[in-house]
Formats: C-alpha cells, structure tokens, sequence
C-alpha cells in the first residue's frame, strides 16, 4: 500500500484517547501480514513483526496511535451540548468548527458554537472549552439526548487534503503518520536481512499521559526501542532556526534522556544512505514530551532513541506534513535496525 | 431537485463578492426555461418572470449570490500567502480552517501550536494579517505558479443534513436566497415579477441599486440570512430569530427602515395562508434593501430573512422548513401584494 493511502486510511480512523477501538480496528487490519498481533490491557496494538532467539537484541518501534477530542459533559434545556477536552485542544480554532460525535447508534454532526458577536460586551477574547457548546440541530435536550448521551466521544472535521509538493493536511497526523511510517519501515524490515526481533506498539493514551506506552512497553520487554512523535515544523510564525524544515527528513537529537549512541548510529545510516535529516531543534530537560519518558525506564531501562517528523499546526484539524518525509524516515529505521541491532 | 440538493448545489460553488461568475452561470442555467434572463453591467441577474396576470405595482425579489470570503493581498519569501476579509468574518472563525482558492487549490489557515502558545495568545483573537495560508509551496516563485496577488479564497466546508431537519454548509448567507427565489421562478406565477440575483452585497452593497434601476420596482422584496441567536446561553429576548420557527419580517437595521405598511401587510398575509413567520426582534445589520430603498426616486422595501446561525463562518446552518416556508410565503407575497 501507498504511505498515502496508509496515511489516508490511519488519520480518518476514530481514536479519541482511552477510545481508540476504532483506529485500532483499522490498523490491525493494515499489519495482519506483518506478524502476530495482540490488543494490550490498555488498548495498545502490538504486532510481532520478527522473532529472533531471545539471546538477541530486540527493537520496539513505537508510535501513539491516539487523537485528541473532546466529550459531551452535559446537555441543555434547549438541545446543546456541553463539552470537555481530551488532551490539547487549540481553543483558539474552536469556533465554527465541525465536530463529529461517534456512537454506537453512527456518527451525529455538530457545530461548535459560542456567544454570538453582537452579543459580546467588551473586547472579543477567544473563548474557553467551558464557554463553547456543540450544536447538533436538535431543538431539544430529550431529543439530542436519544442520539447523544454524556460521554459521547468528538472529533473534529478534518478530511485528508493534498497540497502541493507531496504536502498533505489532516486530522490526527499527530501521531497516526508516525504510525504509517514505523508501518512500511517494518514492511521493508521483513524482507530485509536481521538480527533481532522487532515488535511494532501503537500506543493508546499518549495524549493524556502515556499510560497505554508505559504499560504495553513493560510487557514487550525490548531491548532498543525507536519512539515517533511528531515534532514542530517551521512555519511563518515560527523561526527557523528553533523549527525543523518540512520536507527535511526526521529529526533527531542525542539530548535529554535518549541513547546517544542510538541517535549518532542513525546519523551514520542517514548520510550513509543519502536520507535526509535535520537535528531536533526543541531542547530537552532530560524527560520527554512524548511516550519516550514511559518507555525509557521501564523494567531494568530501555535504549530509547526519539524520532520527530516535521509537522506544522500541531493539535488542529489541519495538521500539515510532508509525505516523503515519513517514506525517507521508514527507510532510515530500516536500514539501522538492519545494520546496528544485532 | 429537493430544497436540500438545490441549496447544497449553490453553496458548494465559490462565489466571493466581485467573484460571483460561476453561481450566476449556475442560476442562469436553473431558470433559463423559466423565465427572461439578462445579466447586467456589474453582473446582476436579472430575471423577468410572465405571470398570468401584469399587477398594478411591479414587484422586484432579490438575494444576494455573493459570499464573505478572502482575498491574497501578498506571498513571502517562504510561500506562504497574506490575505485581508472579503465582508464582515469573525477572525476568530478562519484560524484552523480549510478554504478553496479561486484558481480550485485548497490552502490552509495556519496558527502556531497550542504547546508554542503564551496564555496572552490563547486569550486574545489573533488578527487577520497575522494569519497566512499554506498551499504547500515551496518558495514565493513555486507558489506563484498555483496563485495570483488578488485571487479570492472561499472557506471550504462539507454541506451535510443533520440533526432536526438541518443543513450545514458555508455561504448559506444567501444561497438560500437565492434557492428559494429559484424555486419560485420554477413554479408557474399568477402575477409578473422580477427576481434579481445581487453581486457584492457583503462588501460594500454595491450591486442591488443597479439591478433595481433596470427593474424600477414600486415593491422590493429583499431576501436574506440574518443571525439567529437563539442557542446556548443567551436570554429570550437577546435571541433576535428563532430556527424553526419560518422567515423574519425585518422591522429595520442599521441603515434602511422598511417601509411600515408592507411590514404590517406581509405579517397579514403570512397569517391567512398559514405560512410560519416570525419578527426579527433586532435592529442589527444592513441588507440590499438600504441601497434598493434610495434608487432613483424611491423604493418601498420588504426584508424577508431566514434565521441562519454562525453565519460568515465555513459551517452556517437553517432549518430546511425554514427555507420552504420561505419560497411559499414569497409566492403569497407577489400575489398579496399585486393590487
């Protein structure tokens, strides 16, 4: 499959966090010719791509394959919902936005809706998740109620959408292009020559705290592990020098808690193998924003490098990125899983 | 064509003021058959319908094809491009979006990360000219190639149905209009009237006066959308429309006082033929009637608005039985008003 269409089929899934069912759904399918794969306790998919002799290093690539959100809280009088975040939320997008509740009965409609501006006393601010509601068109409480009960799960609108130059927008890039990427590396691992086993985890909950990552990591028991998260990509608004270039390849950093010798091994693979790549421009305070910090000291400690892909509009239903950026980023992995992991 | 297909079709076209070529040709194309067409110097559409019968006053409807929207203003050196508003939007609306350059490329409103944000940020609107659009160019030369300094950008929004009977779609501020003066142009008329579909309402109002010199009405009627603010918590009396609850009769705005008597005489007409209507309870906003009002030595003006929420954003709703109750009040209207 196409990283495109992988990319298309991840991100359009549903998986608010501590909800992921339906991405995971989505995903099983899409790795059930890799190897074996198993659903966590917590909700983490994890797929046995190659079984080595237990003497061997084994490598864990892992990316979250949970959303952001939001749930209904409460529902007025009148027919409009209040909501609360999961995960954060850019409240400063909100307004207007269409949302998508998912039940079981099927996904319902709305609109984000706020204090009408010719009603607005003072000076305009961008208003909180408290003061928003969600308007699914119906006129009221009982009605809306028989569709939508208190803890329905929303997303936001967020169709894939090509721009030019190989340059896409979706929701939920963050961190389901992670995940296609740490897919074809492993596509490209089974029919390459290795010596270690290799375990690809998707993990739930990294939104809200990597729960899913801390737990499904203890039961792996890797040796290596490579965390894909996504990382800020420079935009006008953003200066170049503290933010990597769109369509420069991954980033990496031997800083914070990471193994340096990991990240220096994969420089090595990059330039030996002609793959773009730029530095992680955000510094580290020695733990890390990502399901890293949960993966790192599990058990005895684990060799945990981090690797960002380049992502402009981080938290918003038009998260943007460059698809061959997550094409050279399997193919690194690929070649120093193949080369250095023995 | 049911009322849902017909105004899912008009607001899916991009039609931003100065812009409207491709909705008129798509009007034109509905009620060729039906009536006379002609498009005047500024790009009104101006259609004469043959009733049975000629009535003692000329009868003009109008609503407006334009939209609120964008326009490049500039490209930088990365290639990203600045824009300025088209009409009145909420810059709070557009941050996060996706619209549809004119040239049919889609681009991105892009903002900084929530994680790069000061509080300050996240409370105050960012303002439009600290915005950009990322069509995914390279450099100001590669973005070049897809956009031209003064193209129009429309947002982008997926017209669907949903809850009670309700459409969600961008523009329908007055695509709906427009739909419902379709429909009736589509319909077999008992008295002539003459149904203008207006260029440049939301900026500036610059098109209605010319389309009602060529008509010179005694009676205009000014289809239109107007706020409904009757959600989450806002009080009764602060709720200016009610969806559901059939079209407004606008007492006046911020610049035209419609004409008192047809105001009365529309209220009447509205109840003997049982067509759900409702009073706009606020005196906020300006239509096409302001300008149709002074044309020439005077017209007296009717303003019909639908009850539209979170208008001038990509996802504007209505009530479709507001839009039918609409088309059949303005039936009764061109009749009722006729003698």
């Amino acid at each position: 499959m196409e990283t495109f269409e992988l990319l298309t089929a991840l991100t359009q899934a549903t998986g608010v966090s501590g909800e992921e069912d339906h991405v995971l759904s989505v995903a099983a399918e899409l790795v059930k010719d890799l190897g074996e794969t198993s659903i966590s306790t917590l909700k983490s998919l994890i797929c046995k791509v190659k079984v080595a002799d237990p003497s061997k290093p084994h490598i864990m690539l892992n990316a979250h394959i949970d959303e952001i959100g939001m749930l209904v809280r409460g529902i007025d009088k009148n027919g409009f919902a209040k909501i609360a975040r999961v995960g954060g939320i850019d409240r400063r997008m909100i307004m207007s936005s269409p949302v998508i509740a998912h039940t079981e009965e099927g996904e319902f409609y709305g609109v984000v809706g706020s204090t009408p501006p010719h009603l607005i006393k003072g000076e305009k601010k961008n208003p909180t998740l408290d003061e928003v509601y969600v308007d699914f068109g119906f006129d009221s409480k009982e009605e809306c109620e028989k569709h939508i009960p208190i803890g329905t799960i929303l997303t936001f609108e967020g169709e894939m959408v090509e721009l030019k130059n190989g340059l896409a927008a979706s929701k939920a890039m963050d961190d389901r292009c992670c995940c296609a990427s740490l897919i074809q590396a492993c596509r490209l691992l089974k029919d390459m020559d290795t010596d270690c086993s290799i375990t690809l985890m998707l993990s739930s909950m990294e939104e809200v705290g990597g729960q899913g990552a801390q737990t499904a990591t203890y039961g792996i028991d890797p040796t290596h592990a490579i965390v894909m998260d996504v990382t800020f990509g420079s935009a006008p608004d953003m200066s170049k020098e503290k933010f990597a270039p769109i369509g420069g390849g991954p980033t990496l950093s031997g800083n914070g808690a990471q193994d340096s010798i990991m990240a220096k091994q994969l420089m090595a693979t990059a330039k030996k193998h002609k793959l773009p790549f730029s530095l992680e421009p955000s510094g580290g305070n020695g733990v890390s924003g990502t399901d890293a910090a949960g993966v790192v000291n599990r058990r005895a400690g684990v060799r945990t490098v981090v690797m960002g892909l380049p992502l402009r509009n981080m938290h918003t239903p038009v998260e943007v990125l460059s698809v061959a950026d997550l094409d050279n980023s399997a193919k690194l992995i690929a070649e120093f899983v193949a080369e250095y992991i023995r | 064509m049911t009322t849902f297909e017909l105004v899912k079709a008009l607001c899916d076209i991009d039609g931003v003021s100065g812009a409207e070529d491709k909705v008129r040709d798509y009007i034109e194309a509905q009620v060729k058959d039906y009536c006379d067409c002609k498009v005047d110097a500024r790009g009104n559409l101006i259609c004469f319908k043959k009733g049975k019968k000629t009535p003692a006053k000329k009868i003009m409807l109008s609503a407006h094809m334009d939209e609120v929207g964008f326009v490049v203003t500039g490209i930088d050196d990365d290639g990203f491009l600045r824009f300025s508003t088209v009409g009145g939007i909420d810059s709070r609306v557009v941050i996060g979006k996706r619209v549809r350059l004119e040239s049919g490329i889609p681009a991105i409103v892009g903002t900084k990360p929530i994680h790069m944000q000061s509080a300050d940020e996240q409370n105050t609107p960012l303002k439009i000219s600290d915005m950009y659009l990322d069509i995914g160019a390279k450099n100001k030369e590669d973005a070049l190639e897809s956009v031209s300094l003064g193209d129009t950008a429309a947002f982008f929004s997926n017209t669907v149905l949903f809850g009670n009977d309700r459409i969600k779609a961008k523009a329908l501020d007055d695509r709906a209009g427009c739909a419902c003066l379709i429909q009736l142009l589509q319909q077999e008329a008992e008295y002539d009237f003459t149904a203008c579909f207006t260029v440049c309402e939301e900026c500036g109002k610059s098109g209605a006066d010319n389309a009602a010199y060529s008509v010179q009405p005694d009676i205009a009627i000014v289809v239109e959308c107007t706020t409904a603010a009757d959600v989450h918590g806002v009080g009764e009396l602060d709720q200016v429309v009610n969806q559901g609850k059939g079209p407004a009769f606008v007492l006046m705005d911020t610049r035209c006082i419609y004409d008192r008597a047809l105001f009365k005489k529309g209220m009447a007409i509205a109840k003997e033929h049982n067509v759900p209507c409702q009073v706009k309870r606020a005196t906020s906003g300006a239509t096409d009637a302001a300008v149709i009002q002074t044309m020439g030595a005077g017209v007296k003006v009717m303003g019909v608005s639908m009850p539209g929420r979170y208008i001038h954003s990509a996802s504007s709703t209505l009530k479709l039985s507001d839009i039918d109750a609409t088309t059949q009040l303005l039936g009764h209207l061109v009749n009722g008003l006729a003698d």
